[in-house]
């Protein structure tokens, strides 16, 4: 009997000292990231029957457990990694709407754009005042600086989002081969201890998966055995059992200054489709390149080309202070077009800007399949199907320039890529400006009649007609008739006369009102030294307020407001659905925090009861103790 | 619930970070005075401002031109009224001139008194601008107007009249060419005739000596068509000139327009954009208040521990 008293009271005090472990155990790793509280599990030994009945034996303790919730755990992991993802996206865009930003209102785009067409109202005051102009031609250089300034901010962020990806597959490489690591571990652990489980190292896997899941999303699949399958992506797998795979950061065929995501399973690399890697600081990045950098550079891009493309039309249209025709006031920015590196054929391709009011912020694909092109706008999938070249979608005309097409070649072509980047200003001399139209109209004293001739003006678009500033005269010969002559018209006779109707020829356009009499004559001739003329610089003014962008629906500014509200809009969607998130993570981490988190009160009581049942598991053993000393004082 | 040593205490440092940066967000408008920083504070408030300022921006480029447009009109008008000055100093000396009793000698010296004039309306009608610029000649600023070539006065300009963008949807012509001015001039005789060749013409009548009954005829039909070409001129420039002067007195008008509209985009900005202090003061004040509650608050949950009370 004493014998089992005093077994009872040791496995009483095995079980207390346990349950001390534990709890102290507890306490020392209450703020390690990923414990999870762990308790004893204690059980009765089996009784002892005996003819008055069952005798209890004492305690065991079964298992050291976790307070693990595999649900809980899983629901915290997916808000986590979506938190990741919002949280990176959110603050590269506080970089782009920072770029954007100028509260002042004298740094930005804006006021450049602004201070280049009141230089051109400038020349238009005074055209014959190389100040004027020189101030019009800084005006255009420090506008075109703004662009490359904002452009070459943003390929550091591009280059950012590289760096940034490359470290994000580091680091998942990491920790796959970590849990992978840990798998073969754990399971030797367990064996060895008979199945039971490891807890501590149970909480580093989950925490590496945690952590994975911080850089990108990742699905697991326990096994029987309980070791973690990790997939990414579309299914690609990370680790499977005890064997790790890598991921790689790989230039992009198609453009080599953006990495992408690879998997490198027995030597081969292949692409993971970008759209698939959603979750974590690398599914944001991702998501920033291609839903928000892509779309501000290019509409960046986009408006610069625009801005140059147009302002240079007008210009055209005019004439110099030198008598010539006005030439190119800005180098308009050429299309990037990248041949996939996988072509197996030596085909160029050349792309053209033709119309720079229906140009897109999306770039393009083109794709050959043996017999037919297919020309893909990627923002919305629009295709187009051809076979033979040149072919214009959206404003880009493209043309074979050299070499042949083999089937399933690829070229990427970006028509605003470098927009923003590449605008210049393309002349230096001031007297380059054309702010004189280059014609001009007149009648002479001899007329009798009250007709008066406008001004005229020279049509759009350019280049000019040719015959543009040959002399020609309109003679009446009756009141409503009159004849043409000059080199270009055809010599229309017997014109019919409208007052005020509009009359074009060679590419410029008059109007005559009031009443000519027959024999009246009109003359539209070159505007030889007319260095006092600013026709053509009160329309370079007057662009501004014309819907020449975007279809014909938005002006410069307005153009660029489109970037400013879409870029503000979509960082403040983020601040918005990025704390969101970031309280669904501390609710959700609340939660599972309330089951497998340490509470140190609670782990303070815990010592307290275990210290207790200690101490009253020593008092068993010493009573058990002063029986057998009273048995054996008995003998003495 | 349990609630784990680690929640309580990150919540309440999450507090803690949130109410300082809601305190920076606010130091940072009152230290700008602006209430709208970035685009992402308020989109369309943004996009709005921006094209406020550009729209004021534009606003005082007008207001620069109608500037320039006042100068070059005042100095067109001045000449303009120099030219009437002429003129009517020449319709006098036609007056006195047809006085009977004058001899010879006497119409000669007004003739020489006439060439003059001639004289001075050739130099007012080649002025030049402040640049240089020819006032008369159409578009072709550097090009001397009006030149004798022997065989009378002769117009190098064009019709070209420069205009001056003077508001957002106004343009004002800053100069008048000199065919409109000196030439378009109805004639006696139909037909237009030059101011200029009215006065040589009326010159060459005067210095003509009279000793026959049909040199007294030629004489007063001369002085006669000189004085109807001159009033003719007179009636031109006035006319040109009044035109001067309504464009003046637009240019006026337009700046008063002009200066409000630039009062309002400037309210208008201000209403979009400026921080309102009374409030961003109050809030700063406000959330200091939130963020001690809070720090006390923290000091208070974390200091209660039961390990406190086993000894």
């Amino acid at each position: 009997m004493g014998n089992s008293i005093f077994g009872i009271g040791l496995s009483a005090l095995a079980a207390a000292q346990q349950g001390l472990l534990v709890a102290g155990h507890n306490v020392a790793n209450a703020a390690t990231p990923g414990y999870t509280r762990q308790t004893i599990v204690q059980s009765t030994n089996p009784a002892q029957a005996t003819g008055t009945g069952f005798y209890g034996q004492g305690v065991r303790v079964d298992t050291v457990s976790r307070a693990y919730n595999q649900f809980l755990s899983n629901q915290l992991t997916q808000a986590k990694t979506e938190s990741s993802q919002l949280d990176t996206y959110y603050a590269q865009m506080q970089q782009i709407n920072n770029l954007l930003a100028d509260p002042n209102g004298n740094l930005g785009l804006s006021p450049a754009l602004q201070s280049l067409f009141n230089g051109a109202q400038d020349v238009a005051t005074n055209p014959s005042d190389l100040s004027s102009r020189q101030s019009m031609l800084s005006s255009g250089e420090v506008l075109v600086r703004r662009f490359q300034s904002l452009d070459s901010r943003l390929n550091e962020i591009q280059d950012d989002v590289n760096a940034q990806i490359k470290n994000s597959v580091s680091l998942i490489n990491t920790y796959a081969a970590q849990i992978g690591k840990l798998n073969e571990t754990i399971a030797k652990s367990e064996n060895a201890a008979r199945g039971q489980p490891a807890n501590d190292l149970r909480d580093q896997r989950d925490e590496l998966v945690n952590q994975l899941n911080q850089e990108i999303r990742a699905n697991v699949v326990v096994q029987n055995d309980g070791s973690y399958n990790i997939f990414i992506g579309d299914g690609q797998s990370l680790v499977v059992g005890t064997q790790v795979f890598q991921l790689a950061a790989v230039a992009s065929p198609d453009d080599a200054s953006r990495l992408e995501v690879a998997h490198v399973s027995g030597g081969n690399t292949a692409a993971i489709k970008e759209s698939s890697l959603d979750g974590g600081r690398l599914g944001g990045m991702l998501q920033f390149r291609s839903e928000s950098l892509d779309a501000v550079r290019n509409g960046l891009g986009r408006l610069a080309i625009g801005l140059a493309g147009t302002f240079n039309q007008q210009h055209q249209l005019g004439q110099d202070m030198q008598g010539n025709l006005g030439g190119d006031f800005f180098t308009v920015p050429s299309p990037a077009v990248a041949p996939s590196i996988k072509n197996t054929g030596n085909a160029t391709i050349a792309a053209d800007i033709t119309g720079f009011n229906s140009l897109t912020a999306s770039d393009y694909s083109l794709r050959y399949d043996g017999a037919n092109y297919t020309l893909t706008r990627l923002d919305d999938g629009t295709a187009q199907t051809f076979a033979t070249f040149p072919q214009t979608m959206d404003g880009v005309s493209l043309t074979l320039a050299s070499g042949t097409m083999a089937a399933g070649d690829q070229f990427l072509i970006q028509p605003t890529r470098n927009g923003a980047g590449q605008i210049k200003v393309a002349i230096q001399d001031p007297s380059l400006i054309a702010a004189a139209a280059p014609i001009r109209t007149g009648a002479p004293l001899a007329n009798t009649g009250t007709g008066l001739i406008s001004t005229g003006v020279v049509n759009l678009p350019a280049p000019p007609d040719p015959n543009l500033r040959q002399p020609v005269t309109l003679t009446f010969t009756g009141t409503n008739t009159f004849d043409v002559s000059g080199t270009g018209t055809g010599n229309p006779a017997g014109v019919s006369f409208t007052p005020g109707g509009s009359i074009s020829y060679n590419g410029w356009t008059v109007q005559i009102t009031g009443q000519p009499k027959p024999g009246d004559t009109f003359t539209i001739e070159p505007n030889t030294n007319g260095v006092g003329d600013n026709r053509n610089a009160l329309l370079l003014g007057a662009l501004p307020g014309q819907n020449i962008l975007a279809g014909g629906t938005a002006n410069y500014q307005n153009a660029f407001g489109q970037i400013i509200s879409q870029m503000g809009s979509k960082t403040r969607e983020l601040e918005v659905t990025s704390a969101a998130q970031t309280n669904l993570v501390s609710q959700t981490q609340a939660y599972q925090q309330s089951e497998s988190g340490v509470n140190l009160d609670e782990e303070a009581a815990n010592l307290l009861r275990y210290q207790q049942a200690y101490q009253a598991a020593s008092k068993v053993i010493q009573t058990a103790n002063l029986m057998f000393d009273t048995l054996l004082s008995l003998g003495r | 619930m349990r609630v784990s040593s680690n929640t309580s205490f990150e919540l309440s440092l999450a507090a803690l970070n949130r109410q300082q940066a809601a305190q920076v967000k606010n130091l940072e408008q009152i230290s700008s005075g602006k209430r709208i920083l970035t685009p992402a504070e308020n989109p369309s408030s943004y996009v709005q401002a921006l094209k406020v300022s550009q729209a004021d921006a534009a606003n005082t480029q007008y207001a620069a031109n109608r500037q320039s447009a006042a100068t070059s009109l005042s100095a067109l008008e001045g000449t303009l009224g120099n030219v009437t000055q002429v003129i009517q100093n020449a319709q006098e000396l036609a007056v006195y001139a047809g006085n009977g009793t004058l001899s010879d000698s006497g119409r000669a010296a007004i003739a020489i008194q006439l060439r003059g004039n001639l004289d001075e309306l050739m130099s007012l009608a080649n002025r030049t601008d402040a640049n240089g610029q020819y006032l008369f000649s159409g578009f072709q600023g550097s090009t001397k107007p009006f030149a004798d070539m022997g065989s009378g006065v002769q117009y190098f300009g064009d019709d070209g009249q420069r205009l001056v963008q003077a508001s957002d949807s106004r343009q004002l012509a800053v100069n008048e060419s000199g065919r409109e001015v000196f030439e378009r001039i109805p004639a006696a005789g139909g037909g237009y005739q030059s101011l200029f060749k009215t006065l040589s013409d009326m010159i060459d009548v005067l210095e003509a000596p009279v000793a026959t009954p049909a040199d007294k005829t030629a004489l007063a039909n001369g002085l006669n068509s000189a004085q109807t070409n001159l009033s003719n001129s007179l009636d031109s420039v006035l006319r040109v000139r009044s035109g001067v002067g309504n464009r003046m007195n637009e240019v006026e008008t337009l700046n008063n327009t002009g200066d409000d509209l630039g009062l309002q985009y400037k309210q208008q900005l201000s209403s979009l954009q400026d921080v309102d202090y009374a409030k961003a003061i109050s809030d700063l004040t406000q959330q200091q208040t939130y963020l001690q509650a809070t720090q006390q608050a923290f000091l208070k949950t974390q200091g209660l521990s039961l390990f406190d009370f086993i000894k």
